[in-house]
């Protein structure tokens, strides 16, 4: 049945096994899976992070050409403004030409022309910038056309007033002219009139011209000379050309106010700083997306780290509980190991009390048969020596006295030799002790002084008795036997010393039961006795001097009480024996009294 | 037969019966004792018994074990076909159960071990013969004596119980209650208190009792109150002290626990005519005297009690 058991334990403990594995194995594909998908988000955060780092660190760069940027359309603002004065200043220069013109042309030229070119123009930004540009660029052309042809009429405006002046100079220089008050004073106030009127025209100036013009040409028409009317009508024609260029410029300049470049510019630097707020919000909402994503990845490390640690902890909390579990089961097995070994040994001495038990009881149910067979003829025997030694005692003179002296021997020894065998039958029963069982409460110390008195004569006057005796319990035993144990023991111990020694009888109370331990400093024995010493028949005596049956019985007393005896001994140095008997019989005591409480049968 | 004739009319020797088969041993016995009693031998049970049907006998020493017949059987015949033979066992070694038989069924006078002391052989034997001088009063028995018999005039008298069982104390009081008085003791103080109270015939006693082994007081008892017939029942047993209530105790039953309710009950009815028969001629107590051995140590001053008791009331 155990067997049966132990196998069905072992295949279940196997099936469990296999289903450990079973759940090992999945449980590993579940975590290569896990494995994957963590790498797998972790870098994709990484990616992203990188993504949006680079969406970030791509910003500095844009504000650096969004400067240069700024500046171009700033610089292109102030060359268009420049322009613009150069424009209007450039016809009140009438004699100096228009270098400075020149010169704002070209600022201008290169300004617009930097704007759509180069690392930090403004082309291929977005659509808007294009057109805007696109548009201004147009414009710009346009502009720079017209310049053109406003520089071409602003030199023949300064060559018709150079000519003007040379006309004039010659006409006041003609003597009829000259000599004319009236009409040099006309003619010098249409010089005057002409050349404000080149520098800035206006309707008053024009009906004064227009007033003069008609009064010199009157004027003119009534002098008889002709050089002095040639002169004259060359300057009116002088002067109406350069009327009539005045004019045109005068027209032109409407033109240019009509190409709005300023606007145009406006409207670029407009659209690209819209284009430029779009890339700066975009910039925002990277990086607004990037603190976010950090908050969260960080959140998320947060997370992983405490699930770590708690998992760490979890583990730590294992890895102690594992430790303890390990700690306690070493405690465990050595506390089996312990109570194991000491099994063992009680097992050991059991069973080898047991044994001499078994010895003890085998021969002590021989002897109850042969103490039967050999008490007969003892009986007889002794009977009739006694007999014999009365009737020689009644003969008297019959017998001479020498062999009446022998016959007296002879018989004594005998009697001697009946007396030998008859103790060593007592003892024998003793020993086996069939049918023998009873109990009393008995002190034992009262028990050790009977034994002392018994055995007083056998103690030679060198011996002396130390007793050290504690208040005992009364003990549940048979008074008679404990009392032959004692007796026995104390005999030992006289006989272990030559003459002179101590014995010291010790008894004590140890927890439910009485030890008693007798002590001599005689002369000890060796292992090799030791071991021998409770066997029956065992005896270290001279034949005829004991039977070698006391200790035996000694032993089989107190195995019958349930008690232990111990010996102790060194060569040379004495022995010690140690009995101790339990206080409540136990074991044995249930088969002494095993109806005690059962009075009556039948009920 | 003649020649046995003889003597008897010359010398009026008592007749001593001798039982062995060992034949030595008759003869070493008949050495020792052929001055002064008529003996007679027989070296099997069967040969004792035609010895007994043929002639009256004075004494019937037998050896326990003897093939096909045992001591104890040829003891338990020799009481019914001598009722006033005393009857004596000399034996090697006996189990208990023969020692059991012994008391119970042969009602013995002595138990003696082999080897014997040929001077208390000779005491034994002496007071075996004293004894047997005693006229012997036949215990009529009617009926059946397991059944629950109550005669007045002499169940009157009441039984103690000493036992420090309380299980057994209050079973005992329950199954004997019913018929007479029964009184009950824990230990010997309270026993011998109850004895100085009431008027006691038998005793019903374990066999160790508060830690005493109750012999000493029955011994004592035996000496100072012959009548009192004592029944022990105990639940251990041991042949030693089995041995020694014969001898010191001459108890009249020996019965072990557990017992059937019969038994028990038809041990104390006997016991009770016992009483009656011993209270009514005192004379028969002689013939079951004790071995008046004075008891080594007096614990516990129990005698001195026992003999102020007796002493005050006899």
């Amino acid at each position: 049945m155990p067997t049966k058991t132990i196998i069905r334990k072992l295949s279940m403990r196997f099936m469990l096994h296999r289903n450990k594995t079973a759940g090992l194995n999945k449980r590993t594909a579940g975590f290569t899976l896990q494995r994957l998908l963590v790498v797998l988000a972790v870098s994709l955060a990484l990616a992203l992070i990188v993504f949006l780092l680079w969406k970030m660190l791509r910003n500095p760069l844009e504000a650096g050409l969004h400067v240069i940027r700024l500046e171009q359309i700033d610089s292109a603002a102030k060359a268009d403004v420049e322009l613009n004065q150069q424009i209007l200043r450039a016809r009140l220069v009438l004699d100096s030409g228009a270098r400075e013109l020149e010169l704002a042309r070209d600022r201008f030229d290169v300004a617009q022309s930097s704007l759509s070119s180069g690392k930090a123009g403004l082309s291929d930004l977005s659509r808007d910038i294009d057109q805007s540009l696109q548009i201004y660029r147009t414009q710009a052309g346009d502009k720079l056309t017209l310049l053109n042809d406003y520089s071409a009429r602003l030199a023949r405006l300064a060559q018709y007033f150079s000519v003007m002046r040379v006309a004039g100079i010659s006409v006041l220089n003609v003597p009829a002219v000259n000599s004319s008050a009236s009409l040099r004073k006309r003619i010098m106030m249409l010089l005057q009139e002409a050349t404000a009127y080149s520098l800035q025209s206006s309707p008053e100036n024009a009906f004064v011209m227009n007033q003069l013009t008609t009064e010199v040409g009157e004027a003119a028409d009534q002098l008889d000379n002709d050089v002095a009317r040639g002169a004259l009508a060359h300057l009116l024609e002088t002067v109406s050309l350069l009327r009539s260029s005045r004019d045109d410029l005068q027209k032109l300049i409407g033109q240019f106010d009509a190409i709005e470049t300023g606007a145009a510019l406006q409207n670029l630097q407009f659209a690209y700083e819209n284009h430029f707020q779009g890339l700066q919000d975009t910039a925002r909402r990277y990086r607004q997306t990037l603190a976010v994503y950090a908050v969260a990845l960080l959140l998320a490390f947060g997370l992983i780290a405490v699930r770590l640690r708690s998992s760490f902890s979890a583990l730590d909390n294992a890895n102690n509980e594992l430790q303890d579990t390990n700690s306690n089961l070493a405690l465990i097995v050595n506390k089996r190991t312990q109570a194991l070994s000491k099994a063992l040994d009680d097992l050991k001495m059991q069973q080898g009390q047991l044994i001499q038990s078994e010895k003890m009881a085998s021969l002590g149910q021989m002897v109850a048969g042969v103490a039967h067979e050999i008490n007969t003829p003892l009986g007889y025997a002794s009977s009739n020596v006694e007999i014999i030694r009365e009737s020689l005692q009644g003969m008297g003179h019959e017998v001479d006295a020498e062999s009446r002296e022998e016959f007296d021997v002879l018989l004594a020894d005998v009697e001697h030799g009946l007396n030998q065998i008859s103790e060593l039958v007592a003892s024998l029963k003793d020993f086996s002790r069939v049918d023998r069982s009873q109990s009393q409460l008995f002190d034992l110390n009262t028990g050790i002084d009977t034994a002392l008195k018994v055995c007083n004569s056998q103690l030679k006057d060198g011996v002396s008795i130390e007793r050290h005796f504690a208040e005992l319990p009364e003990i549940n035993c048979a008074p008679s036997q404990l009392n032959q144990v004692f007796l026995n023991l104390i005999n030992n111990a006289a006989q272990a010393m030559d003459g002179k020694g101590l014995i010291q009888i010790t008894t004590r109370q140890v927890g439910g039961d009485v030890e008693v331990a007798i002590r001599d400093n005689g002369c000890g024995m060796n292992e090799g006795t030791r071991a021998h010493i409770f066997e029956p028949f065992f005896t270290t005596k001279a034949v005829g001097k004991g039977t070698g049956l006391g200790l035996s019985i000694v032993f089989r007393i107190i195995d019958d009480h349930g008690g232990t005896i111990q010996v102790e001994s060194e060569l040379g140095k004495g022995t010690e024996f140690v009995v101790r008997l339990p206080i409540k019989k136990a074991g044995k005591a249930a088969d002494v009294s095993p109806a005690n409480d059962v009075v009556l049968l039948g009920e | 037969m003649d020649e046995l004739t003889n003597v008897d009319v010359a010398e009026q020797k008592p007749r001593i019966l001798f039982v062995d088969d060992e034949p030595r041993i008759l003869v070493a016995l008949k050495a020792l004792f052929r001055k002064d009693y008529d003996v007679v031998t027989a070296n099997s049970g069967a040969a004792a018994l035609d010895i007994l049907r043929e002639g009256d006998v004075d004494v019937v020493v037998s050896d326990q074990r003897m093939p096909e017949m045992t001591g104890v059987e040829v003891l338990r015949s020799a009481k019914d076909i001598r009722p006033r033979a005393i009857r004596v066992l000399l034996t090697g070694y006996s189990d208990l159960s023969a020692i059991l038989a012994a008391i119970n069924d042969g009602e013995i006078f002595r138990f003696i071990n082999k080897p014997w002391s040929n001077v208390d052989l000779r005491q034994t034997i002496a007071a075996a013969v004293k004894a047997s001088a005693i006229e012997h009063v036949e215990l009529v028995v009617e009926g059946d004596i397991n059944e629950k018999v109550y005669i007045p005039g002499i169940d009157d008298v009441g039984t103690l119980i000493l036992d420090d069982d309380e299980a057994t104390r209050d079973t005992l009081q329950r199954v004997l209650g019913r018929e007479r008085a029964v009184y009950s003791a824990r230990n010997l103080n309270e026993g011998l208190e109850q004895l100085e109270k009431h008027k006691i015939g038998v005793i019903i006693t374990d066999l160790v009792v508060g830690g005493d082994v109750v012999t000493d007081l029955l011994s004592a008892l035996r000496q100072h109150h012959p009548s009192l017939v004592a029944i022990v029942l105990t639940g251990q047993s041991d042949a030693e002290q089995g041995i020694d209530l014969i001898n010191r105790g001459q108890i009249y039953r020996f019965l072990t626990k557990p017992i059937s309710e019969g038994l028990l009950r038809g041990s104390v009815n006997l016991a009770m005519r016992r009483y009656e028969i011993l209270h009514k001629n005192p004379a028969q107590a002689l013939r079951i005297a004790a071995e008046a051995a004075p008891p080594a140590n007096d614990t516990r001053g129990v005698f001195k009690r026992i003999g102020r008791l007796f002493g005050l009331t006899a």
